[in-house]
């Protein structure tokens, strides 16, 4: 099981208002979710890289309950899954979009702001709306 | 197993002693026989239960860590202990207090690729099999043009089922398409009746040899075939390429080998079916029809009693009671046997199909006959 070092990248990324990715270089391949190696060459020199500012919705779920800490009073809300396709990855994140008008192949851009809990998290808003980083 | 309600009152422990020792009586096994144990993961153990049913000599305990087609799973190592050698009488069990005391928010903290979940899914708002799953459904919704109608048939054939077991959580609780439509959202698409039911219980079964089956006072039911399967990034579902492609589709064609059958020959099935949507996913990937053409299989009466598939006879995980699977088969074993209450008995059953689902994908499939 990938571990919590294992995601260290990530969250530099973050703290510097910057999603980043996973990617091998020598063979010119992104990877997501991060692995401790590179699940083609099996490389432990796995590079951190910014990814690009849109990618397009795969697919979603409305939470309409939750108990998790911070999102009680949000509902409802939507979750999505954000494919990057030329990279050939996707990401589950939070999307600040009217729920009722998702619909799948919609472009969002990420922004990192500060989460319910003060960490800093991507965001994902329609592109074209501004706000985008 | 014992009976299956929202607050047993009762301790894991002794609820795992009560199914033990009741499935020891109906095989005709003494307890203390017993010589192999496979345990739920995260629950009651081997070492628990061992002192109590007196067992003289444990040879083989195992646990296989696959969430929910961890009972599948489990059932195959026990298979395998038992073709090997290892062990003569191998107990495979569950028992939890899923309703009163472990819910499945606590639960799935136990399950693969924590740091996953903590750091790339509960800051974004997420964190349940409910919206986990819900994402493959929408998504299959799109690609197959897949209903909520064949969603509600789902629940409501597993609610119809569950008014033939009245041991069944929903006995009695009838429900509309109407009920189900106008349910309260949980995780879009997952309304209230899209989503399986929490209980209190314990099951438990026996595998032997069969030539151990002169011993035993109750008909055997034969394991043809059974296997599991992991997808690819099986700690993970968003970022799965092929999100439909998951164990199932790889355990199915290998136990279906095994039996030298194909899911043309199966009777009736037991689909896990913690939620409505993995029922029809299953069905494709398990081979009963192809990709994309489950919601049609559903709506078209396949799955329901009387159809050419009857689905989950007792109700269900959706309408008899959540022990991880194990209560599929337990009932899958009772039809066998012939020995369903008579207003449910599959008349002529003689080969089923059971299926596991667990964790972000793995799966499971047994193909079992009558013996």
């Amino acid at each position: 099981m990938t571990q919590s070092e294992d995601l260290q990248g990530y969250r530099d990324g973050l703290a510097e208002g910057e999603l980043r990715g996973q990617y091998c270089t020598p063979c010119g391949r992104y990877q997501w979710p991060p692995r401790p190696a590179c699940a083609d060459c099996r490389s432990f020199e796995v590079d951190w890289v910014r990814l690009p500012p849109t990618a397009s919705l795969y697919t979603w779920t409305v939470v309409a309950r939750t108990k998790l800490p911070g999102f009680e009073d949000k509902v409802p809300y939507a979750v999505g899954v954000l494919e990057y396709t030329d990279a050939r990855i996707r990401l589950v994140g939070h999307l600040d979009a009217e729920p009722d008008g998702l619909r799948v192949g919609d472009e969002f851009a990420w922004s990192v702001e500060p989460s319910p809990d003060g960490s800093p998290q991507p965001r994902w808003r329609p592109a074209g709306t501004g706000k985008a980083a | 197993m014992t009976e299956l309600s929202r607050n047993s009152g009762r301790s894991i422990t002794r609820l795992a002693l009560e199914a033990l020792i009741a499935a020891a009586d109906d095989a005709g096994v003494a307890p203390s026989m017993i010589d192999g144990f496979v345990p739920y993961p995260d629950s009651v153990t081997a070492e628990d239960v061992i002192p109590v049913l007196g067992s003289a000599d444990v040879r083989f305990t195992a646990v296989s860590h696959m969430g929910g087609a961890s009972s599948l799973a489990g059932l195959r190592l026990a298979t395998l202990a038992v073709e090997s050698g290892q062990a003569d009488y191998v107990a495979v069990f569950v028992a939890r207090n899923g309703s009163s005391a472990t819910r499945i928010d606590q639960r799935v903290r136990r399950l693969t690729g924590q740091a996953y979940r903590r750091e790339l899914e509960y800051p974004h708002g997420m964190n349940t099999p409910a919206q986990w799953y819900a994402l493959a459904c929408r998504r299959h919704m799109h690609e197959f043009g897949t209903t909520r109608e064949a969603l509600g048939t789902v629940a409501l054939t597993m609610r119809d089922n569950a008014q033939r077991n009245p041991g069944a959580q929903m006995y009695g609780r009838k429900l509309s398409m109407d009920d189900y439509l106008s349910a309260p959202v949980i995780a879009d698409p997952y309304l209230k009746y899209d989503c399986c039911l929490e209980t209190d219980g314990a099951a438990a079964v026996i595998i032997a040899r069969e030539e151990r089956m002169a011993d035993c006072r109750a008909p055997g039911v034969r394991i043809e075939g059974i296997a599991e399967g992991h997808p690819d990034s099986a700690d993970d579902i968003a970022g799965r390429w092929d999100i439909f492609d998951t164990g199932l589709t790889r355990a199915a064609p290998r136990a279906f080998g095994q039996a030298g059958l194909t899911p043309a020959d199966v009777d009736l099935a037991y689909i896990y079916d913690c939620f409505t949507f993995e029922v029809i996913q299953q069905i494709e990937e398990a081979g009963f029809c192809g990709r994309g053409e489950g919601g049609d299989f559903v709506l078209d009466g396949n799955i329901a009693s009387g159809g050419s598939l009857p689905v989950n006879t007792h109700g269900g995980l959706l309408s008899e009671g959540h022990l991880t699977g194990m209560n599929h088969l337990v009932e899958c074993v009772r039809q066998l046997r012939h020995q369903a209450p008579d207003e449910r008995q599959v008349a002529g059953a003689r080969v089923a199909a059971l299926t596991g689902w667990g964790d972000m994908g793995d799966g499971a499939l047994a193909v079992l006959t009558k013996a």
